[in-house]
């Protein structure tokens, strides 16, 4: 998959609708600041604080979406709304700032939040859209990532049968080279990029050995390279799936602080 | 055989993968934010508020960052009341919107329709310690004003030449052929300089100050106009007119004129002078008393005017003195005071509501009537009958339909100011009365009616009602009155305006009481007198009868604006005529003298000098207009 096929909206006409928003309420502040002295306190820029608070809002009922997916249907519907509207929030935000930096901490801890956790979630949609496509089109093997352990201790346990008859030269390759790597995971970022990433540097020593060993050596030898094989592609899996469900960590508990700083602000507001 | 490659997934699973709960993350999301905010709040109640601040507030503000209700009202935001606790402590209101446009037009009904304006509209706060709290957004002023200096119109007293006339007969340019070249070119001529730098012969820059000082008789003038310290002679003139130094010394006045004998010839009931100094008191004495004689109503009209001026003034000061000074009980009885007296207005505006305002207002011409006609005199006599007169006329002409010129208005309301004082006079227990009647006689504005300005009244009194019910609520939530109150500049303006006016109503005051009216042939014969008194003053000053025009020469006429020479005089160099350039054919000291807003727009542009309104305008009067 290419990175520009990554960019490419999965339903072009909410990116369209969503930028489409965007630039009329970007025309809609420029408007209002030369109408009116732009306070975020009042008026246009008051309206926009209410709409980047509701649209937060709604960006938290998110797990709603199980299991029925109401009100939107389907849970790619909640997805969508989910990410365009998330955007859409940062925009009114910006614009209930009047496009000014924050002078208070509550300020600042509200933009860099607001940042953060919208550029955390566009990058959660990227991942989404990158691993599972490179995962599907690069390897063989597919795993789901909880059983990705149980499966390379399969694949040590046929290791180990296969390399119990094998020549003394085999025999301390496997045990010295290959079966330290081969019983547990491991996980790298190359393969964000690339997910057969160092495979021939890791087989390399395979083929080199194969050259000295007899013909039925070399065989087994082969058949310990395959397993290896199936272990990297495991390793990948391990790895993207891994990044795939930790995303949220740098995107889920932010929301939360912002949602709770959006509190106090719209506290202080009320109040004094 | 070789081992085959796995494709898809290697092998079923011995037992069931439980997805992820939906609550997984939000859940400890969820703790995590309300903690947050549990935390902030807790902070907020001991007293720990710059979190939830939007920003730190400017410096002068920062001893009172951390109590919030010094100018917030809880669930109101900013509270101009507490805004004003500090900035306009005695609840003048001048820093109000309406005064705002009361000072711009003059128009008291417009200042009484124009919207409420916050404080923290314009004054944005929580920008920084070092922000500047007086810069207010352009777009601000533009809401009720045009949007750019290239929209800006001609200055009010270039379109309209409404400047008042300086008092002075004076020309830059006042040549007389074979004897006078001009002031410009005979002060060039004087120093042995250049023509174009003689403006800065009278026109000089004080050290202190960002522009020049006030042109003066003693520093700028004197040098020719009185050479030997003289200003010229005075032919005799008959003392019943003209009293000489031991007479006006028996009327209790004193003046320098006493050691000075020799100036004075007396003989055959007749006095005059060998010398006459700029600002003689001798001669200004006797135009004051001959002026009360010729003109009894426009000395009366003035001294009432005064007197108005005072009694505003004065009740400005005691405005200004600030409410946190007061404890709980007298803030309590000074809101039970405000209390009576918005009763009192409420009546009188439904009163006035019902259709009964021609018969209030006609009572009350009864009462001022009756107390002149029981001064008992002929003046007193003749001005009830005037009233009478006026009233029946007022009666039969129902209520007009057009507001008045303001000249008509002005000499309505000198009438009205001269009435008043008559009947002071008559009835001296009448007085706080009539103080309060100038006051409003001052108020006036063409074509507003009684309606119009007891409104205006009871605003006033409800925003005082608040102030005061305000403070008293402050007091009960234990915080303490302000420290500073930003009050001694305005106090000192008042008092330096109230000195001034107290001391125009003491020289006006010291002509004595005329012992009748005057017979034709005594009226003319004072009438000269008064011209022979004069000779040495008209050469300069202008008169009306025996009255001096006030004299205010080299004074700013941009009233609404401000401009200072400091910043203007670096970019021409010293060449006054770049802006002035039609001052070497002025004639008359009435001319204005500079190029108008477009010779600002030659600096004033974008990308270049500011454009800012508030480069030259304050929104805000001064505390004495």
């Amino acid at each position: 998959m290419r990175f520009s096929q990554v960019l490419r909206p999965k339903e072009p006409g909410n990116a369209r609708a969503t930028a489409a928003a965007s630039a009329v309420l970007v025309v809609v502040f420029i408007a209002g600041a030369a109408a009116w002295p732009w306070s975020p306190k009042r008026g246009l820029g008051l309206f926009f604080g209410f709409l980047a608070t509701a649209l937060f809002i709604f960006e938290m009922a998110y797990p709603f979406r199980r299991p029925k997916a109401r009100p939107l249907r389907t849970a790619k519907a909640w997805a969508q709304a989910h990410v365009y509207l998330g955007a859409l929030a940062l925009v009114a935000v910006l614009i209930h700032a009047g496009f000014r930096l924050p002078r208070g901490v509550l300020g600042w801890g509200l933009l860099l939040l607001s940042l953060w956790t919208t550029a955390s979630g566009l990058i959660g949609v990227w991942l989404q859209k990158w691993i599972p496509a490179a995962l599907a089109e690069g390897l063989h093997v597919e795993a789901l990532y909880e059983r990705i352990p149980a499966l390379m201790e399969q694949l040590v346990t046929e290791a180990d049968a296969l390399m119990a008859g094998a020549d003394e030269v085999g025999e301390r390759f496997y045990q010295t080279e290959v079966r330290p790597s081969l019983s547990r995971p491991n996980p790298s970022w190359g393969f964000l990029l690339d997910v057969r990433a160092s495979r021939d540097r890791a087989l390399e020593p395979f083929r080199r050995i194969a050259e000295f060993v007899d013909p039925v050596e070399k065989g087994r030898i082969d058949d310990l390279m395959s397993i290896y094989t199936e272990k990297i592609e495991l390793d990948a899996h391990y790895s993207l799936q891994g990044i795939l469900r930790r995303w949220l960590v740098l995107h889920v508990p932010t929301a939360g602080l912002l949602m709770g700083l959006l509190a106090v602000h719209v506290f202080a507001w009320a109040w004094y | 055989m070789a081992r085959k490659v796995t494709w898809g997934t290697p092998g079923r699973t011995a037992h069931y993968l439980w997805p992820r709960g939906k609550w997984a993350f939000v859940l400890p999301a969820g703790i995590l934010g309300g903690g947050l905010l549990v935390l902030l709040l807790l902070l907020q109640v001991a007293g720990v508020r710059r979190p939830l601040a939007p920003g730190d507030v400017i410096s002068r503000h920062a001893p009172i960052e951390a109590r919030c209700e010094e100018c917030h009202t809880a669930g109101r935001g900013a509270s101009d009341l507490r805004c004003q606790r500090c900035h306009d402590p005695g609840g003048a209101g001048r820093l109000t919107n309406g005064v705002h446009v009361l000072f711009g037009s003059g128009d008291a009904r417009k200042a009484a329709a124009a919207p409420r304006l916050d404080c923290a509209r314009c004054h944005v706060e929580h920008r920084g310690r070092d922000a500047r709290l007086g810069a207010v957004d352009e777009v601000q002023c533009a809401q009720c004003h045009f949007r750019s200096f290239s929209s800006h119109p001609e200055f009010v007293v270039l379109r309209a030449r409404s400047m008042e006339a300086p008092g002075l007969k004076f020309g830059h340019d006042s040549a007389v052929p074979d004897k006078f070249a001009g002031h410009l070119a005979e002060v060039a001529k004087a120093k042995r300089i250049r023509i174009e730098r003689s403006c800065g012969e009278c026109h000089q820059r004080a050290a202190e100050q960002r522009d020049f000082t006030p042109v003066a008789f003693d520093l700028h003038c004197a040098s020719c106009h009185a050479k030997d310290g003289s200003l010229g002679t005075i032919d005799p003139v008959p003392q019943e007119d003209a009293l000489p130094p031991e007479q006006i010394a028996a009327l209790g006045v004193r003046g320098p004129w006493l050691g000075r004998a020799d100036e004075f010839q007396a003989g055959r009931g007749k006095v005059g002078r060998s010398v006459v100094h700029h600002k003689d008191e001798w001669v200004l004495f006797n135009l004051r008393k001959l002026r009360r004689e010729i003109d009894p109503e426009g000395w009366a009209a003035e001294r009432g005017a005064l007197l108005a001026r005072l009694s505003q003034l004065q009740r400005r000061r005691a405005q200004a003195t600030p409410l946190a000074s007061l404890d709980l009980a007298a803030l309590r009885a000074r809101q039970q005071s405000i209390e009576a007296e918005l009763r009192g207005l409420d009546a009188r505006i439904a009163a006035q509501a019902a259709g009964a305002a021609m018969t209030a207002g006609r009572s009350r011409l009864d009462e001022v009537q009756a107390a002149a006609a029981a001064a008992g005199d002929a003046s007193g006599r003749a001005d009830a009958q005037q009233l009478q007169a006026g009233a029946d006329g007022l009666a039969a002409a129902g209520t007009p339909a057009a507001p008045l010129p303001r000249d008509e208005f002005e000499v309505r309301r000198g009438e009205l100011l001269a009435a008043l004082e008559a009947i002071e006079a008559a009835d001296p227990s009448l007085r706080p009365r009539a103080q309060d009647l100038r006051r409003r006689a001052l108020a006036l504005a063409p074509g507003e009616s009684g309606l119009d300005i007891l409104q205006r009244a009871r605003d006033q009194r409800q925003a005082e009602r608040q102030r005061v019910m305000d403070e008293q609520a402050l007091r009960a939530a234990g915080i303490a009155p302000p420290g500073e109150a930003l009050l001694e500049p305005e106090r000192d303006a008042i008092e330096r305006a109230i000195d001034d006016v107290q001391a125009r109503l003491a020289s006006l005051s010291q002509a004595p009481a005329p012992l009748g009216p005057l017979t034709p042939a005594e009226l003319q014969r004072k009438k000269e007198t008064v011209e022979v008194l004069t000779v040495p003053c008209v050469k300069c000053h202008l008169f009306t009868g025996a009255a001096m025009a006030r004299p205010a020469a080299a004074r700013p006429v941009l009233v609404r604006a401000r401009f200072e020479h400091e910043p203007h005089l670096l970019p021409v160099q010293g060449d006054c005529y770049h802006c002035h350039g039609a001052i070497q054919k002025s004639k008359v000291s009435a001319d204005l003298n500079f190029g108008g807003v477009q010779s600002c727009r030659e600096c004033h542009k974008p990308r270049s000098v500011s454009q800012d309104c508030q480069t030259c305008h304050r929104y805000h009067p001064p505390a004495v207009p």
